[in-house]
């Protein structure tokens, strides 16, 4: 175990962002701007049913009519909404059948990306041993989903949302937005405009669905925006694991991600929706880099259960609360987050829980590291309304601080009015201390290192939460992200 | 729309008010004091009254208070709102057996007829703030203003722009005052709506130490609004105990502001203990400027009916080696609504910061709400910040203990509830204002179990 952690952090101490190629694949991208044409563009290129476009109009004509919100801990210039491109696909002529069909620059892409042939193969839908089924979306179009057949099998689909809106309108129909509404936020209502791809699961009832769903998102043109739909969907009594990881180019410019995620989960069933967020930071210097504006909300009825994961460490903002309305009785939700931020990041992050139920339970649970000249904030949201009898909510927020110009916020808001409620609240904030330190220099272990191996300690409660294949990548991660902090 | 059509009107008011109350000032509206005032004004005709889309008054709708017709207690309206109070009306509001300075202010003017002051040290000056305006501008112009900002707060601009009545408390540098200064803050609603806006300035010299006592009450059946700003201003090693008592009646408004500077090592401890009332809001923010200062804020709140109790507190560590320390709790009844804000701020040169937080509520009743907001800003990295929010239901277990020893369910809880606000009772120094709320809890606790039995 030792061996392999050594292993990990010499590979860290040598990398930067490594995920900061480009792939020269060719583009269809539409030029920059945005206005009732661009939106019938995308739709029209997706050659999407009607109730669609009007469902489209319909948020972008209310997003012209909404202000940028200004509450946020963080700070950015303004964003020109009229500089972004909001259509860039890689061009294909149709799905590949096999690996040599694909376009060799996107497997190389794949290659660096680190997914490995095996799960090239898969992703591409060749053969392969089945584990996890992936779909690939680059530039907020969806490439390529593996195991489509297996999972049809069991009923479960799993696609890209602009292929459910072709095959399974009815379900999109009925859940689209129900969660997130298009006129929810400011970005929601941009994304519900100029959404140009995404994922879509829908697990049928009582399935529980064999291996690990994920998307794998990248963002690679230039000048464009990255806004991407999920809509998942886990009927009465199922289960469903879901991945996402996201990387980016390093470029100089920001870039602007908006994506939605929308989770229902239906009477008895559970969803467990994993993230790890590792777009483009930024280099030193704070130039360049994601803004990563996401709203992800789920519902879970009678007896469901939703369990967010997240290991933020990309992006120049992060900027979402991943949240869960405990709409049905004995509904539980979780909220487990990892948010490291290092040199000119900043993150503003946390959850909503929103009892309504009665027996309803959550529990949060997040750790903010921040290093560098970043800022971290924590703020999140219980809320136990009149009908949730019984509620149940424990919240634990964990600040560490390396060096002293970065910054840790928290942000809480409790509101409770229901006498038979139980809520608790913990924060802490404190650095990492110089006897623990010494310790380990005593024992030959250098700060950088002992630093990595005290965060990858603290976030462990987190990482667990994690399907094994990420767990670790994250922990990688987490350390590439605290790299040059020390010293 | 209506709503805001209004509020228009109050503030309208004011505004109007400050017009002719400046048109009637003569030679005093060139001097810098003024000027600050008028500044208020402007920032306050710019800000308005808050709404609930104001962060800091999200779950505090005060619309409904602003409705009535005010009068605003203020140099011109002093025959309208003379006051015809007698001891024996004040008396309610004293504590018994307290041995303290009292100082009582109607409608924000100073009573001196209705007031004691038995404290007769050298270096002590206690007195309205229009008489310390006058015999030492310099030193009030000094302060005035200077600790509590009025940019980002309507009401505290509203109240400096009438800054004229109110109490100032000087101790000298060196000096132990052991007699508390009791200010008691009453509104004579019998007659009209009054707002009023006392303006309170407490100095403590270097090693010097006091203990003020603030009450608000109103009187009569018209609604009364109470704005107040209190400035406190702390020297190195001053040490000041300040307790403010809040038991009024349902038609009062209560908004107060008390603004801390604290030098290196000095202490500053705070209770503040609200019983009733209509609506009540407090801003305690404390400043910590020197190395080494000591803060303690605690609190209880414990209403019923539909009251509404906002405690919004900010502890702003500037320096290194400061402590603060803070613990409110609530117990919420029938409809009332309990809104806790704590704010720890750690700047970046705040180094070994300790400051800790925590916030317990208990809901006794199915309609009454808790929204808590404790938070925390920290730019230094060697602090050690803790804070902590829990709103819930009595424990189970201990209630089970005490009924499986023969006691009712009613007595059980009164008794769990009476231990739960002890912890922040004891924290009362001064005997007799303990023994006091001490009773009125007792009281009322014994109330409810008789109600509920």
């Amino acid at each position: 175990m030792a061996r392999e952690e050594f292993d990990i952090l010499d590979e860290v101490v040598t990398s930067e962002y490594k995920y900061g190629f480009v792939t020269d694949i060719e583009q269809d991208i539409i030029p920059i701007g945005l206005n009732e044409g661009v939106v019938r563009m995308i739709s029209a290129k997706k050659n999407e049913p009607e109730w669609m476009l009007e469902w489209r109009l319909k948020a972008y004509r209310h997003w012209l009519t909404m202000r940028e919100p200004t509450w946020q801990n963080v700070t950015f210039p303004p964003i020109d909404y009229q500089a972004v491109s909001y259509y860039a696909a890689p061009k294909q002529s149709a799905k590949p059948q096999s690996l040599d069909e694909i376009d060799p620059e996107l497997r190389a892409t794949l290659d660096k990306l680190g997914i490995s042939l095996d799960e090239q193969k898969r992703i591409t839908g060749v053969e392969g041993t089945p584990r996890i089924a992936v779909d690939f979306v680059m530039d907020s179009v969806s490439v390529a989903t593996s195991f489509k057949e297996k999972l049809k099998e069991l009923g479960v689909v799993f696609c890209s949302i602009s292929e459910a809106i072709q095959e399974h309108p009815e379900l999109v129909k009925k859940y689209i937005s129900t969660v997130v509404p298009t006129n929810d936020n400011y970005f929601a209502a941009l994304n519900s405009a100029v959404f140009s791809d995404g994922s879509f699961c829908y697990i049928p009832k009582g399935v529980r669905c064999p291996m690990e769903l994920s998307t794998y998102f990248r963002i690679n043109a230039e000048n464009t925006g990255q806004f991407e739909r999920t809509l998942l969907i886990a009927d009465e009594g199922s289960y469903v694991s879901y991945l996402e990881g996201c990387t980016a180019p390093m470029r100089d410019e920001h870039q602007l991600h908006a994506a939605v995620v929308e989770l229902i989960a239906l009477d008895g069933a559970e969803i467990k929706y994993s993230t790890v967020q590792n777009w483009y930071p930024g280099d030193k210097n704070g130039k360049g880099g994601i803004y990563n504006f996401v709203t992800k909300r789920g519902v879970a009825h009678k007896n469901a259960k939703v369990s967010w994961t997240q290991v933020e460490t990309g992006s120049a903002i992060t900027w979402k609360y991943p949240s869960v309305t405990l709409k049905g009785d004995n509904a539980v939700g979780e909220f487990y987050s990892v948010a490291v931020t290092n040199n000119h990041q900043q993150a503003d992050t946390g959850t909503k829980m929103i009892h309504v139920g009665k027996n309803t339970k959550s529990r949060i649970v997040s750790k903010g590291i921040s290093a560098g000249r970043s800022q971290n904030s924590y703020r999140g949201q219980v809320r136990v309304n009149k009908t949730a009898d019984n509620a149940r909510n424990f919240s634990q927020c964990d600040s560490l601080l390396i060096g002293d110009r970065c910054g840790a916020h928290t942000f809480p808001y409790i509101e409770v009015a229901n006498t038979t409620a139980t809520v608790e609240h913990e924060a802490t904030t404190s650095k990492i201390g110089e006897d623990i330190i010494f310790y380990f220099n005593q024992r030959g272990i250098d700060t950088e290192q002992a630093v990595a191996m005290i965060v990858n300690g603290y976030a462990k409660e987190v990482m667990n939460q994690l399907p094994m294949e990420f767990a670790v990548e994250a922990q990688k991660l987490l350390a590439i992200s605290l790299e040059g902090s020390v010293g | 729309m209506t709503m805001s059509a209004e509020t228009l009107d109050l503030k309208d008011k004011c505004i109007l008010d400050f017009q002719s109350l400046e048109a009637s000032l003569n030679g005093q509206s060139k001097t810098p004091f003024h000027a600050v005032r008028k500044q208020a004004i402007e920032r306050f005709a710019e800000l308005g009254f808050p709404t609930i889309r104001n962060e800091e008054w999200k779950y505090t709708n005060l619309m409904p208070a602003l409705k009535a017709e005010y009068v605003l207690s203020h140099g011109l309206q002093s025959q309208v709102l003379k006051t015809t109070l007698t001891a024996k009306d004040v008396a309610p509001f004293l504590v018994p057996s307290m041995k303290a300075n009292v100082l009582v202010f109607v409608n924000d003017s100073y009573a001196p007829e209705l007031s004691t002051i038995i404290t007769t040290l050298n270096g002590v000056t206690v007195s309205s703030f229009a008489e310390a305006l006058q015999r030492s501008p310099e030193l009030v112009q000094k302060h005035f203003a200077r600790h509590a900002a009025f940019e980002n707060d309507a009401l505290a601009a509203l109240n400096t722009a009438f800054a004229h009545n109110g109490a100032f408390v000087g101790i000298a540098e060196g000096v132990v005052v052991e007699e508390p200064f009791h200010l008691v803050f009453v509104n004579d609603a019998r007659r009209n709506a009054v707002l009023s806006q006392p303006r309170n300035l407490f100095l403590l010299g270097a090693n010097a130490e006091a203990t003020i006592v603030e009450s608000y009450h109103t009187i009569g059946s018209h609604q009364g609004f109470m704005n107040v700003v209190g400035e406190v201003m702390l020297e190195e090693n001053a040490v000041l105990h300040h307790y403010k008592l809040q038991n009024d009646a349902e038609n009062s408004t209560f908004v107060g502001a008390t603004q801390v500077h604290q030098e290196a090592s000095s202490v500053f401890n705070s209770v503040v203990i609200s019983l009733a009332g209509g609506i009540i809001r407090n801003n305690l923010n404390t400043m910590l400027a020197g190395k080494a200062t000591d803060t303690h804020f605690y609190g209880l709140y414990m209403v019923g009916g539909k009251t509404l109790v906002d405690n919004h507190t900010l502890a702003d560590h500037a320096m290194p080696h400061c402590t603060s320390n803070e613990l409110y709790k609530g117990i919420l009844d029938d409809r009332s609504i309990g809104v806790f804000n704590g704010k720890i701020m750690v700047r970046q040169d705040a180094q070994k910061t300790l400051a800790y937080q925590s916030n317990r509520n208990i809901l006794l009743s199915p309609n009454a709400t808790m929204n808590t907001k404790p938070q925390l800003e920290i730019f230094a990295d060697d602090v050690k910040c803790s804070h902590g929010a829990t709103s819930g239901q009595l424990d189970g277990d201990a209630l089970f203990y005490l009924r499986a020893r023969g006691l009712s369910r009613e007595r059980a809880q009164a008794l769990l509830l009476y231990a739960f606000a002890g912890e922040v009772i004891e924290k009362i120094r001064i005997e007799a204002l303990r023994e006091y709320v001490d009773t009125i809890i007792a009281a009322r606790l014994h109330q409810e179990e008789l109600k509920a039995a």
